[in-house]
């Protein structure tokens, strides 16, 4: 495999406390202040959907159709127009907000926290559980990813749960690489064997001594990984393997509005601009956080 | 250093990058193109489908798409007229002179063969009384891999399968050859609907030589048969190419000597295409969306065909499961809480709200069955009777998620069941997960069905869907006493008594409310300006050889 | 070397069966039935239990997953029930399409990525640079379906410059490479910046301009030669992810790839060819690996192979 565990990140002679340091990097990076912007309003919206949608979003109404069925435009009613089963739009891109983030965030926690723990477990024990660990991290990596979620979608049935599971499954292996080269470099300082020699148990020296270094690795990688989970999830909500509807997804919007002729034009263009903006926020939010918390291109990939 | 400077590095590299990436581009395309090329010297209707065929074996494809493939390759005793509509129900001789003698006790069918009939190259023997005989047995036998017609119901009225079928008789007695171009079939109870079993596809007769020099599996890939069209070509999944079969016994047919099929292509890019010229007929069905933006516009709505399907949706509610087991308040409930005018709207008019179980294009049926009128209020107070307080009870409906519409009517059967104060959670799965779960016993309570017809004969909508025995009953609905009426309906050979038999029987079913039904739905194809004399045949959908290009 | 190159395949083949193991219990813990897909929706159960029995399909699944390794070794990758025929000749038969549209996507992706990483590294903290990152990044966001579709219906469809999809024209494969291309090539401009950037800070970069020479030859010969690495890697690494079947765009665009197959064989549940696929899209990143590995060993002495 490439990569061979990463060099870990050697400690500079601090003049300033890093805190300060990665703050001004970040404070002069116009990246930073555009991302953070377009990530807190997705997760406002995300978070307040249900106050500020003007309706229900799964709710078809009588007359939010035409006479023969079609979707409407703009109107005093639906600001953002309808869907063709007559549900409001808005409401539904609103509500698609909090899906989406749902998934992400809670698939990426999940992967978060199975690449670290086997990561640094695999460091720190090392012997048997090493090799099996970096073994299976091998095995995942070989996996075409989307191939897979859709083979354990389709199989398990779409369900909110099954996705969740699914991403963590399919995006843990990058963190936990990180990890292990770190941990690994770590686990021979003189301060980590300070600490073992005062009698602190394996969990502990790892959770209170160890884990905080990893942070910043953590938070890019994180970051930049709930952008492409957003994709990730769009993409099987494409291809008709998403949390199934009535629940409103970007995906299937767009999914459902790509064959919409363009005077419909309303169906596509919304959530595709709200699925964009959200994977540039938080792509342009980890990018900041990169140069200032990464100076010398470590995670770059 | 000025910046212009700078971009002339990367310039060499990017040419060489578009040097490379045509290099190996262009050359695939040359060799893509000439597996086409050649068809674009013939005449050729170009066609697309999103799926496969998968086999074209008459013996196994059971579907709407082998079924469009193995019309256009092969020929039955019988055939459906080359007509839209109601006509094209119609029964006529195809292999066989003309229709059957009956015997007057309805037992014997005997079919006289034309003269002259053969098989497409490099076959071309003269297909005989004999060829049939082997043939159906071949698509009945168990030994056949797939053999979809194995045990099959469609069959046991004709004499000998029950001993065929267990092994004991080598040949099914109720066949007999009688002279070279004479078969009789021979049935141990009339049956009605035994002629339109015979212009089924499996009923088509194919050359045993062929079958046994191929061997089963291969013939399904590599077909011979009598029709119009004989396979050219086959790259599976991608493309295949049906030429004129210069065996054909009609004259003039086919009209259009090529069909080009291309798999892969999804039904928007489909519509797409054939707006733009690039291709003649899409093979799948126009989609809502599609249809929307096709019925707006003042130059492609001209190319909408529409034809009204012999089918029904419906909700099945599991009579052997809960909360519908014995439960016959709950499921009248659900029979008046759906707005079913509605659902046609969403579906933008493409299709006839249905309250029985026959759709009213079935010969026989009664157009203006009502039983349960949308009464959403009673449905509340049934739903009470029932012994459920609104927000107590959830189903969840499971449905197949390959077609659109679909989800649209599982989303307005929520809202409305929500409505009279019943949760509905939709579940959709993939069409094969689907029929590996509803009509499996304890597996879905709630289902929305779906049938199309297999022969135009009410006994197609009652012996498979309503009855004890029979293999897709999804709503589980046994009343012996109406299992008798439907044998007695299937046998009873004066059509008007028969099909006032069916009625009787559709309103005792409908009173036990194992269904609701929904809508028998319309369907449409977008015919590219290029098509001439374009219909849809109601059983086979398209008929190639009849269709003309300008 | 040879040595090395041994334990890596061999290392490789450990991964490939972990890979086959997964698939298989992913595969097999379906609730619906393969014999069903055979034998159509109006088939009788007895029909069913015959298919169930002839395809083995009733024995306990770990004598099925032996029995499958076995074919395996023997190039038997099992007959696909969807298409009624061998898995390795469906996938062999499909290969050379996604193989040209992983090639084009790959190329389009250099020749867009690299100029504009180039032009941001040196312009570093300019306005060149600005703009190539705020390119790369909306290129990198957007999602390879909204990208595809826009492509098709403005070039395909309203302007009729490129075919609706499909491969049977001389120009079918500029949309989708395009597609796959503008979404990767956002990675190698960042890739050959943040690289570049780094390395024009390098000392031997002032040597070298110390010693006379130009600032252009300077980047070209000790610049791009060091940035070649990564870029390398990364492109080995593409080129086998695309060989494994790009789903979205050959769907998108009808492109009659491993892809779209493998795609619909998940949807028909037809198992043997969704392990069919998954394998092979496993052998190409891992052979990638070994090969990437290797041609890193040979770009930079300093990585010791063994």
């Amino acid at each position: 495999m490439i990569g061979a565990p990463l060099e870990p990140v050697e400690e500079e002679p601090l003049e300033e406390p890093a805190g300060h340091r990665t703050w001004r990097a970040l404070r002069v990076n116009p990246s930073f202040w555009i991302g953070a912007f377009l990530v807190t309003g997705v997760v406002f919206v995300a978070l307040f959907a249900p106050w500020l949608a003007p309706h229900n979003p799964d709710q078809p109404f009588p007359n939010g159709i035409s006479a023969i069925g079609a979707p409407l435009g703009h109107t005093a009613k639906f600001p953002f127009g309808t869907d063709t089963e007559g549900r409001d739009l808005l409401s539904r891109l609103l509500f698609g907000a909090r899906l989406s983030l749902t998934i992400s965030l809670s698939g990426n926690a999940l992967a978060v926290l199975i690449g670290v723990g086997l990561g640094a477990a695999a460091a720190w024990w090392r012997g048997a559980l090493e090799v099996i660990i970096m073994r299976l991290t091998d095995v995942m990596l070989a996996f075409p990813a989307l191939l897979l979620a859709l083979a354990i979608v389709a199989i398990r049935g779409p369900s909110l749960t099954v996705i969740i599971v699914v991403i963590g499954m399919v995006s843990w292996t990058g963190l936990c690489r990180i990890t292990y080269g770190q941990v690994l470099s770590y686990r021979e300082r003189e301060w980590v064997d300070a600490a073992r020699a005062t009698g602190l148990s394996s969990l502990r020296i790892l959770l209170r001594h160890i884990l905080p270094h990893l942070l910043a690795p953590i938070v890019v990688y994180a970051t930049l990984g709930v952008g492409l989970t957003v994709v990730f999830e769009g993409s099987l909500n494409y291809l008709g393997l998403g949390v199934p509807d009535p629940t409103a997804s970007w995906g299937r919007m767009i999914n459902q509005g790509a064959s919409a002729p363009l005077q419909f034009y309303w169906l596509v263009l919304y959530p595709s601009l709200a699925l964009f903006v959200t994977v540039l926020g938080f792509n342009m939010l980890g990018d900041a956080l990169r140069d200032a918390l990464d100076p010398h291109g470590q995670l770059r990939r | 250093m000025k910046p212009t400077a700078l971009l002339r590095v990367p310039l060499p590299l990017l040419a060489a990058l578009a040097v490379v990436a045509l290099a190996v581009a262009i050359p695939y395309q040359a060799v893509a193109r000439t597996t086409t090329s050649s068809t674009h010297k013939v005449k050729t209707l170009r066609v697309a489908f999103q799926s496969d065929f998968g086999t074209l074996d008459p013996a196994v494809g059971y579907n709407f798409g082998p079924w469009i493939g193995e019309h256009a390759i092969f020929d039955a005793l019988l055939n459906y007229r080359d007509a839209p509509g109601t006509k094209g129900t119609q029964l006529i001789p195809d292999i066989a002179k003309s229709l059957p003698k009956v015997s007057r006790n309805g037992l014997y069918y005997t079919f006289h063969l034309r003269k002259g009939v053969r098989f497409s190259p490099p076959v071309n023997r003269v297909v005989t009384a004999a060829d049939f005989k082997y043939s159906i047995e071949r698509s009945l036998s168990k030994h056949t891999p797939n053999a979809a017609m194995y045990n099959s119901p469609f069959w046991s009225p004709l004499a000998g399968t029950k001993a065929f079928w267990s092994g004991k008789a080598a040949h099914i007695s109720g066949i007999k050859v009688l002279n070279r171009l004479t078969i009789q079939f021979h049935l141990s109870y009339p049956d009605l609907a035994f002629e339109n079993i015979l212009a089924m596809p499996f009923a088509s007769v194919v050359p045993k030589e062929w079958v046994q020099r191929k061997g089963a599996k291969r013939f399904a890939t590599d077909p011979i048969g009598t029709g119009p069209y004989r396979l050219l070509s086959w790259s599976r999944g991608q493309q295949m190419i049906l030429g004129r079969n210069r065996n054909y016994f009609r004259k003039g047919l086919p009209r259009i000597p090529r069909v080009s099929i291309q798999f892969g292509v999804n039904p928007h890019l489909q519509i797409l295409r054939a707006e733009k010229g690039q291709l003649d007929l899409p093979g799948d069905l126009v989609s809502t969306s599609d249809y929307l933006a096709l019925r707006l516009s003042s130059t492609y709505s001209k190319q909408l065909v529409g034809e009204k399907d012999i089918a029904v949706r419906y909700l099945a509610l599991n009579t052997q499961m809960k909360p519908f087991k014995g439960n016959l308040n709950l499921r009248r409930a659900i029979n008046m809480a759906i707005n079913k005018p509605h659902i046609i709207r969403l579906l933008n008019g493409r299709g006839v709200v249905m309250n029985g179980i026959f759709p009213p294009t079935m010969p026989g049926a009664n157009k203006h069955f009502t039983y349960y009128k949308y009464a959403p209020k009673k449905a509340k107070t049934l739903l009470k009777k029932a012994g459920y307080k609104p927000g107590q009870l959830h189903l969840s409906l499971m449905f197949d998620e390959s077609n659109a519409d679909y989800t649209t009517v599982a989303d307005a059967v929520q809202a409305d069941l929500k409505r009279i104060g019943v949760d509905v959670s939709p579940r959709p799965v993939s069409d094969n997960t689907y029929y590996s779960l509803i009509y499996t016993p304890g597996k879905s309570a709630f289902t929305l069905g779906v049938w199309g017809l297999d022969y135009p004969d009410p006994s197609d909508f009652i012996d498979p869907l309503l009855t004890c025995a029979g293999s897709s009953n999804a709503a589980f609905f046994c009343n012996h006493a109406d299992d008798r009426l439907a044998t007695r309906a299937r046998g009873d050979r004066n059509r008007k008594q028969r099909y006032a038999l069916y009625r009787k029987l559709e309103g005792k079913i409908m009173s036990q409310a194992p269904w609701a039904p929904l809508y028998d739905d319309k369907l449409y194809d977008f015919r590219g300006a290029t098509v001439k004399h374009f219909f849809i045949q109601p059983i086979w959908g398209f008929s190639y050889d009849q269709y003309e290009l300008k | 070397m040879a040595a090395y190159i041994l334990r890596r395949l061999l290392w490789g083949v450990l991964v490939l069966l972990g890979v086959s193991i997964i698939t298989f219990i992913t595969a097999f813990a379906i609730p619906s039935d393969p014999a069903r897909l055979v034998a159509g929706p109006h088939a009788t159960p007895a029909v069913l239990r015959a298919i169930r029995a002839a395809d083995g399909l009733d024995q306990p699944l770990p004598v099925q997953y032996l029995r499958y390794l076995l074919h395996l070794l023997q190039g038997n990758l099992g007959f696909s029930y969807q298409l009624q025929q061998d898995v390795l000749p469906s996938i062999a038969a499909r290969l050379p399409a996604t193989a040209v549209l992983a090639l084009a996507g790959v190329c389009f992706e250099l020749a867009i990525g690299l100029p504009i990483g180039m032009m941001a590294a040196l312009h570093h903290q300019r306005a060149a640079d600005r703009l190539g990152v705020v390119m790369a990044l909306i290129g990198f966001s957007m999602p390879p379906f909204v990208l595809g579709n826009l492509l098709l219906l403005v070039f395909a469809f309203d302007w009729s410059i490129f075919p609706l999809g499909g491969a049977d024209q001389p120009f079918s494969i500029v949309l989708p490479a395009l597609t796959l291309g503008l979404g990767g090539a956002a990675w190698y401009s960042r890739l050959l910046r943040a690289t570049l950037v780094d390395i024009l800070r390098m000392d031997y970069m002032r040597t070298a301009m110390a010693k006379g020479m130009t600032w252009r030859r300077a980047v070209i010969r000790h610049g791009l030669r060091n940035a070649a690495g990564p870029v390398v890697t990364q492109f080995g690494l593409d080129l086998a992810y695309f060989l494994g079947g790009v789903v979205v765009v050959e769907i998108v665009f009808a492109w009659p790839g491993v892809g779209q197959l493998a795609y619909n064989a998940i949807l028909n549940n037809d198992i043997n060819l969704v392990m069919g696929t998954v394998l092979i899209a496993a052998v190409f990143v891992v052979l990638a690996n070994i090969l990437v590995d290797i041609v890193q060993g040979l770009l930079d002495p300093r990585i010791r192979l063994g």
